[in-house]
C-alpha cells in the first residue's frame, strides 16, 4: 500500500509539470495578452486610452518578456518560494487573492455537498425501493429536470422569482451594507437569508445525477442472488438493504468523492457568477477572460493538483471500504 | 455565457411586462421630470471670492459628526486644520445638505473600479462646469497663459492635503513629470499630449505653490487636457502622491527590488505600478484627492469612507462630501447589473445601461424604491460601423470596401427610424457619426449626409459598382463575377445586440450578402491594428466639443478604418503607410488641432469634419441614444438631466457625488 502510494505520488508530480506547460501555453493562446484584454475592456466601456499610457503599462508588467522567460519564473517562484506570483489585474499577489475567497467557497461548497448527500442518497435508495411508485416517478421527473436545465439557468429564474414574488434580494452572499465588515451576529443573519438559493440551485445540480446513479446500482443490487440467499435466511428487510446492496450501491459516490475536492476548492463557477457570489471560480473565470496569466495558471494548477490528491484518495478509500477491490502490484 | 445571462434576463423582463401591464401606468409616474431649473455652474475658487460674488459672509467651517467624533478623541486635526488655507466653496445642485448615511454604487470588476472609481475618488487639477464647457479650478485655484500660448503657470492651494494628511505641493506634479513620464524603466516615451510639436515640454518648480509649463510652441489645449477632460489631469494622469509613492521607486528607496520581491513581484516596476493611483482602478491605501478614499478591496467590491481633508466647503462652510461611506458592488456584466439596479440595490447608477432596459427599470421603481431618468448622450452614434480601407482579405474585396459609393449605399440601406425603434424604443436620433451637436462649430449637414433611407439609391450606387449581376440567392456578385461576402465583426458589449441583425437584414435586402462574425473584443482590438477585417460596430464616442478639441479622438486619427494611416500618425510617418491626400489633410489638420488658438481650431475642425463627412468611413445609425439611470428617493443634489456616457468628458465631473445627501441619513 505505501509503495503504491509513493508511486501515485511520483506520477503527481511528473503530471503536475506537464499541466503547468498546458495550462500556461493555453492561457498564452488566445490573441494579445492581459493588457491588450484590459484596454479593450475599457474601450468597450466608451474609455479611450492613450496609446502611451498603454506602452508604459506593458513595460510596467514585464508583458515584453518572452512567454518561456515568463514561464520559468514563474514555476521556479511557485517550487523554490510557495510564491504563486501576483495578479496583473488586482496588483496582488495571488496567494492573498485566494486566501480572501477560500473561507466563503468553502462554507458555501462543504454546505452544499452535505445538503446534496442528504438528499440525494435517501431518495436515491426510497427511488430503488420503491421503483415504479407515484413518489419514485415524481423523483425521476425531478431528478431528469435537475440533470437538463443548467444550473445558472436555474439560478436566474430562481432569482427572478425570488425578486418577483418575495421581495427577496438577488444575488451575493449578504446585502451590501455589510460588505468589508467583520463577521456580526447582524452580518450573520443576513447571510441566512441570502443562502437558501445558491445552496438550493448548487444541490439541486449535483443531487439529481446522484439520485440516478444510486437507484441504478442498487437497482442492479437488490436483484442479486446474495440479497435472496440473505432474505432467504431470515434477515429482515430494512438491515438487509442497508448492510449488504446499499454498501455497494454507494461505490460510484465514493470512487466520485475525490472530485470532490477540486469542485470544493473552486464552487460552482457559473453558478457564482450569475448569482456574484464571492467564490474561487468567478476569480478563474475571470482570470482567462482577462488573460492574467500567472492568477489563472496557479488557480489550473490547483485545481489539477487537488483532481490528483482526491484520485489517489478515492482509489484507496475504495481499497478500505470494498474488500472486493485490491490494489495490485 | 454573458449574452445567455443577458438573453434570458431580457426575455423574463417581457414576460413581467406583459404579466404586470396593469401596475405600469402608476410606475410611469416615477419617472424623474428633466430639472428645468438654472443650474448653478459650479462655485467660487476660494472663500474670498464667494463673499465678494455674494457680499454673504461664509459661516464657520463644519464637519460630519463621524469625524468629529475622530478630532474629540485625538485621532484627526480640527476641520481648519485639515482644510486648505482657501478651500475651493462649492455651490449645491439644490440645496445645502445633510451629513451621514452610505451610498451604494456599482463597479465593473475588481480589475476595473468605475463608475463608482470615479465618482468617488477622481480629482482633477481643473474641472467642468455643469455646462460641460466652461473649465473651471479644482485642486488647482488658478492658471495663467503666457508667451503667446508658449507658458502655462498653475496655482496651486496652500495647505491642500491628501487623504492621509500629505501636503500637496508642486512636488506632486513634478514627481510625476520628472520620477515617472520621464523614467525610461516607467515609461517609454512621453505621451504626445505633453510634447507639443514634438518636443517634450518643460516643467518648472517656481515655488511650492506654483508650477511654469513650457513648450516650444503655443499649446492652448493644454488647459481642457487638465480638466478631467477624457479623464485628464488627474492623480496618475499628472500628479502623483509623491511622498507615499517614493517609498516605491527606485530613485528614493535603493532596497526597493528587495522590497519588491518580499511582496511578491518580480521587479520595482511593478511594485510601483501596483501602488499607483488610476481612474478605473482605485486601490486601498493609495492617498487621493477625492472626496472619498478606498479603505478596504473585498471579492464583492470595495469599500470607501470620506476624506477627511477633502478640500471642498459648500455656501454653509461644511465641510464635503455629505455622505460618509460608499459601498461599491460588483456587477461584472450589463445583464447583472440591470437586474440589481431592477432590484434596488444601488443608490446611483446610470453607466453601462441600456436605453432597452428603461421600460423594466420603470417597472421596478416602485419596490426598488427609486426614480429612473433618462440622461442625454453625446455619442453621435451607439454603434458606427467602421469599414476597413486596408482590409487585407481578398484584394478584389478589399477595392469594394474602398469605393465610395458602396459606403453610401450601406448607409443609403440603413431604415434608421426603425433602429431607433427597435433599439432605443424611439428615444435616439438618425445621425451620421461625426462631432457632437453641440459643437459651436457644429455644421447640421454633417449629421444628416446620406442617412435618408433610400434602398433604391442604395441598389443604384451598387450597380453603378459593377456588381449589378446576381447570384442565384439573389445576391450581387463582385464585379468580376465572383461572390461578395460582406463580413460584420460583431463586438458584444461594443454595440445594442440586435444592432448587428438589423444591419445585415438591411444590407441583405439591398443585395448585399452579409455574414455576422461574433468577435471577441480583445481579437477585434488586434484586428483593428492588423486590418483583418471589413467592417465592425462601435460606438462613435468621444465626439463631444472637448474630447474632439483636444486631439483624443482616435477615429480622426484613423483608428478602426484605416490602420495603416492611424500607425502612420501616430508614429509621425515612421511606421504605416502615407495615406491618399484627403485623408493625409484630415490627419494633419488634427495632428495641429490642440496648438491653435480657438478659432481657428474651429476652422481647421471644421475643414476635418468636412473631409470626414465626404469619406463616410464609419457609417453612423443612431445617435443622442439617452441612457437610463436611477436614482433612490430621497437622494438629493442629484442632476438627472446631464450626460452619463462621460467617459468623453471626465466621468463624475457632472453629477457630483459629494453634494448627494440623504433625506433620512442612515
Amino acid at each position: 500500500m505505501a509503495q503504491f502510494v509513493l508511486r501515485r505520488f511520483g506520477f503527481i508530480a511528473v503530471l503536475l509539470v506537464l499541466v503547468s506547460i498546458i495550462s500556461f501555453i493555453i492561457i498564452q493562446l488566445p490573441p494579445g495578452d492581459w493588457l491588450s484584454a484590459y484596454v479593450s475592456a475599457l474601450r468597450t466601456q466608451g474609455a479611450q486610452v492613450n496609446e502611451a499610457v498603454i506602452e508604459g503599462l506593458k513595460q510596467q508588467y514585464g508583458l515584453d518578456q518572452p512567454p518561456v522567460l515568463q514561464y520559468f519564473k514563474w514555476v521556479t517562484n511557485i517550487v523554490l518560494h510557495g510564491d504563486f506570483g501576483f495578479s496583473f489585474s488586482y496588483g496582488r499577489p495571488v496567494s492573498d487573492l485566494l486566501a480572501e475567497r477560500l473561507p466563503a467557497t468553502l462554507f458555501i461548497s462543504i454546505l452544499t455537498i452535505v445538503i446534496t448527500y442528504a438528499i440525494a442518497i435517501p431518495v436515491g435508495i426510497y427511488s430503488a425501493t420503491h421503483q415504479y411508485s407515484p413518489l419514485d416517478f415524481l423523483f425521476t421527473f425531478l431528478g431528469f429536470i435537475g440533470l437538463s436545465v443548467p444550473g445558472f439557468l436555474l439560478a436566474l429564474i430562481l432569482m427572478f422569482f425570488a425578486y418577483k414574488y418575495f421581495g427577496l434580494s438577488v444575488g451575493g452572499l449578504y446585502s451590501s451594507k455589510y460588505m468589508g465588515e467583520a463577521m456580526s451576529w447582524d452580518k450573520f443573519v443576513d447571510m441566512l437569508g441570502h443562502l437558501p438559493i445558491p445552496v438550493l440551485i448548487i444541490s439541486l445540480s449535483g443531487t439529481a445525477g446522484l439520485i440516478r446513479v444510486l437507484r441504478g446500482t442498487l437497482l442492479d443490487e437488490i436483484r442479486r442472488p446474495y440479497v435472496d440467499t440473505a432474505r432467504a435466511k431470515g434477515l429482515k428487510e430494512r438491515t438487509l438493504l442497508w448492510r449488504y446492496p446499499v454498501r455497494i450501491a454507494l461505490n460510484p459516490l465514493i470512487s466520485t468523492i475525490g472530485w470532490l475536492l477540486p469542485a470544493v476548492f473552486s464552487g460552482q463557477t457559473i453558478i457564482s457568477i450569475v448569482l456574484n457570489l464571492p467564490t474561487v471560480g468567478p476569480l478563474l473565470y475571470e482570470a482567462l477572460r482577462g488573460q492574467d496569466t500567472y492568477l489563472a495558471g496557479s488557480i489550473v494548477m490547483i485545481l489539477a493538483f487537488l483532481t490528483l490528491i482526491g484520485t489517489l484518495l478515492s482509489d484507496i478509500l475504495l481499497a478500505v471500504l470494498d474488500p472486493r477491490i485490491r490494489i495490485e502490484e | 455565457m454573458r449574452h445567455v445571462v443577458r438573453f434570458v434576463f431580457t426575455g423574463l423582463i417581457v414576460v413581467t411586462l406583459m404579466v404586470g401591464r396593469s401596475t405600469a401606468s402608476s410606475g410611469m409616474a416615477q419617472v424623474a421630470q428633466a430639472q428645468d431649473a438654472k443650474k448653478p455652474l459650479w462655485g467660487w475658487t476660494t472663500v474670498a471670492e464667494y463673499e465678494k460674488a455674494t457680499g454673504k459672509k461664509l459661516p464657520a467651517f463644519n464637519e460630519s459628526p463621524m469625524l468629529a467624533d475622530q478630532v474629540k478623541a485625538g485621532k484627526l486635526p480640527a476641520v481648519d486644520k485639515r482644510l486648505p488655507d482657501e478651500p475651493l466653496v462649492d455651490n449645491p445642485f439644490e440645496a445645502v445638505g445633510k451629513y451621514g448615511g452610505s451610498l451604494t454604487l456599482g463597479q465593473v470588476s475588481a480589475a476595473i473600479g468605475y463608475p463608482a472609481s470615479n465618482f468617488t475618488t477622481f480629482e482633477s487639477l481643473f474641472s467642468l462646469g455643469r455646462d460641460g464647457n466652461t473649465v473651471v479650478p479644482n485642486i488647482a485655484k488658478g492658471w495663467e497663459f503666457g508667451d503667446g500660448g508658449k507658458t502655462f503657470t498653475i496655482f496651486l492651494r496652500k495647505g491642500l492635503k491628501w487623504s492621509n494628511g500629505d501636503d500637496f505641493t508642486a512636488d506632486d506634479i513634478l514627481f510625476f513629470w520628472e520620477d515617472i513620464l520621464n523614467n525610461k524603466e516607467l515609461q517609454p516615451n512621453v505621451p504626445t499630449r505633453f510634447a507639443p510639436g514634438g518636443k517634450p515640454m518643460n516643467m518648472v518648480k517656481v515655488d511650492p505653490y506654483t508650477v511654469r509649463l513650457e513648450f516650444s510652441v503655443p499649446y492652448y489645449a493644454i488647459l481642457p487636457n487638465l480638466s478631467s477632460v477624457v479623464f485628464t489631469g488627474c492623480q496618475g494622469d499628472f500628479f502623483e502622491a509623491s511622498k507615499y509613492l517614493k517609498q516605491f521607486h527606485k530613485k528614493y528607496n535603493p532596497n526597493v527590488e528587495a522590497d519588491a520581491k518580499k511582496a511578491g513581484f518580480e521587479t520595482w516596476v511593478q511594485y510601483l505600478g501596483a501602488k499607483r493611483y488610476y481612474w478605473y482602478n482605485a486601490r486601498p491605501d493609495i492617498p487621493t484627492m477625492g472626496p472619498w478614499h478606498i479603505v478596504k478591496s473585498v471579492p464583492e467590491g470595495s469599500v470607501l469612507e470620506r476624506n477627511a481633508y477633502y478640500y471642498k466647503v459648500d455656501t454653509a462652510g461644511n465641510q464635503l462630501p455629505y455622505i460618509d461611506k460608499v459601498n461599491a458592488t460588483i456587477f461584472n456584466d450589463a445583464g447583472t447589473l440591470a437586474l440589481k439596479m431592477v432590484a434596488g440595490e444601488y443608490d446611483y447608477q446610470d453607466w453601462s445601461t441600456t436605453v432597452s432596459d428603461y421600460p423594466a427599470f420603470v417597472e421596478g421603481a416602485d419596490k426598488g424604491n427609486y426614480k429612473v431618468f433618462m440622461a442625454p448622450s453625446l455619442w453621435t452614434s451607439i454603434a458606427a460601423y467602421s469599414v476597413n480601407q486596408q482590409y487585407t482579405g481578398d484584394k478584389a474585396d478589399a477595392e469594394v470596401l474602398q469605393d465610395i459609393r458602396f459606403r453610401k449605399a450601406l448607409s443609403y440601406a440603413i431604415n434608421r427610424d426603425e433602429v431607433n425603434q427597435v433599439i432605443a424604443l424611439g428615444k435616439g436620433q438618425p445621425f451620421q457619426a461625426t462631432v457632437a451637436p453641440s459643437a459651436s462649430y457644429y455644421k447640421a449637414e454633417w449629421g444628416t449626409a446620406y442617412i435618408e433611407y433610400d434602398v433604391a439609391q442604395a441598389n443604384k450606387l451598387l450597380d453603378e459598382m459593377g456588381m449589378d449581376k446576381r447570384d442565384s440567392d439573389n445576391f450581387r456578385l463582385r464585379k468580376d463575377g465572383k461572390p461578395f461576402s460582406l463580413i460584420v465583426s460583431d463586438v458584444k458589449d461594443a454595440v445594442p445586440v440586435k444592432m448587428g441583425e438589423l444591419m445585415k437584414e438591411y444590407w441583405e435586402a439591398v443585395g448585399v450578402r452579409t455574414v455576422l462574425r461574433a468577435t471577441d473584443r480583445t481579437l477585434m482590438g488586434q484586428q483593428f491594428t492588423s486590418g483583418e477585417f471589413m467592417i465592425a460596430g462601435w460606438a462613435m464616442d468621444g465626439a463631444g466639443e472637448l474630447p474632439v478639441g483636444i486631439g483624443t479622438n482616435s477615429y480622426l486619427q484613423g483608428n478602426q478604418w484605416g490602420p495603416q494611416w492611424y500607425a502612420w500618425y501616430n508614429s509621425n510617418g515612421a511606421a504605416g503607410q502615407k495615406p491618399p491626400a484627403n485623408v493625409e489633410r484630415m490627419l494633419t489638420l488634427y495632428k495641429q488641432v490642440p496648438l491653435l488658438g480657438p478659432d481657428e481650431q474651429k476652422k481647421a475642425l471644421t475643414e476635418i469634419f468636412d473631409i470626414w463627412k465626404e469619406g463616410l468611413w464609419r457609417i453612423g445609425t443612431i445617435g443622442q441614444v439617452p441612457k437610463p439611470g436611477i436614482v433612490r428617493n430621497g437622494l438629493h443634489n442629484v442632476d438627472t438631466n446631464t450626460f452619463t456616457d462621460n467617459a468623453d468628458v471626465g466621468i463624475g465631473t457632472f453629477n457630483r457625488h459629494y453634494q448627494f445627501f440623504w433625506d433620512n441619513p442612515k
